[in-house]
């Protein structure tokens, strides 16, 4: 490590260093936002209100839905995918522990048929609402790219949270908003 | 004398940096192209030759999870199904390749002794025929 103590290398290093952080800065501020903005990362951001119908025909309405509730989770999966479908005795474990304290879940699908995600609530014991997504409307407004994705939306319409694959830490999401709720109305 | 050549030195490592930079991006892009391609494909086979269930299925899972883990391997998985979806024909060892395509694509991470297993075994279907590639001695 001899030759940092040159000054000539520590001139060229400086230098290079300069160089890439003015570089860097311009990149971050003109094109990351398109190259990254991606994989449903809408976390900050006010959702679409959409309407849809579930699967015994009634209607769901987000903004409805978010009147009566503090916050909606919305699960975008598929009766095929594979870690989907293995998160889903966890996230009835949630709806179930966590619906009398105001949350609400919703599953939207789109290329599934509606006979196989029947199969699927009936083999998880699946009680949330499903709603099918026929022309994929919703999980383009939602950037959807890949399922499961999953999205925690509050009263206001702000997306709180958004995932992209399985969901380990949304119980202690979930758990902190609600707390952190709590503690705003004391 | 010295300056000239710091500065040359910083375009140098400048040069270095831009290149490591553009590399990445140009496989960021090439991966989505190549998932892009791939779910056009996939969806106009599904539609127009209306395969059964399970390999419209493993299809589906493929595609997505090459989405949810994008990598080189999960890459040669997404290229071997397309390539044996190419004749539109659907054969029971091209239902058995892509059920097991499919489970490796849904993995976080594809194991290297996995995907080399999975190559030798369905060598048939991906379009370098030789590979993996056989000692000539």
């Amino acid at each position: 490590m001899d030759f940092l103590k040159d000054k000539f290398v520590k001139r060229v290093l400086l230098y290079a260093f300069l160089v890439c952080f003015v570089l860097l800065h311009i990149y971050v501020k003109l094109w990351t936002k398109p190259f990254f903005e991606s994989a449903g990362n809408l976390a900050g951001q006010i959702a679409t209100p959409f309407e849809g119908a579930t699967l015994d025909n009634n209607k769901a309405q987000l903004a409805s839905v978010l009147k009566g509730h503090k916050l909606v989770i919305l699960d975008f999966w598929e009766s095929w995918c594979g870690p989907c479908r293995l998160e889903m005795p966890e996230f009835q474990n949630l709806y179930s522990a966590y619906t009398e304290r105001g949350v609400e879940m919703i599953g939207v699908y789109n290329s599934s048929s509606d006979e196989s995600v029947k199969q699927s609530i009936k083999e998880y014991s699946l009680t949330f609402p499903m709603i099918h997504d026929n022309d994929g409307t919703i999980s383009k407004s939602f950037r959807v790219e890949a399922v499961p994705t999953t999205f925690v939306i509050g009263p206001d319409l702000k997306i709180l949270r958004s995932h992209q694959g399985m969901d380990g830490g949304l119980r202690t999401f979930i758990e902190a908003q609600l707390n952190s709720r709590v503690h705003k109305t004391r | 004398m010295k300056t000239v050549l710091a500065v040359v030195g910083a375009i140098v490592v400048l040069g270095i940096v831009v290149v490591a930079g553009g590399g990445y991006y140009v496989y960021k892009k090439g991966t989505s192209a190549v998932v892009q391609v791939s779910e056009k494909e996939i969806d106009k086979f599904i539609l127009t030759k209306h395969p059964p269930e399970p390999v419209a299925n493993s299809l589906h899972r493929i595609v997505n999870g090459v989405k949810l883990h994008p990598s080189m391997y999960s890459s040669v998985l997404v290229a071997t199904a397309l390539n044996s979806i190419q004749d539109g024909i659907v054969t029971e060892d091209k239902t058995k390749m892509l059920a097991e395509a499919a489970q490796l694509a849904e993995q976080n991470e594809i194991p290297k002794e996995q995907i080399t297993a999975f190559a030798k075994k369905y060598q048939a279907f991906m379009s370098r025929r030789n590979y993996p590639q056989q000692s000539q001695n």
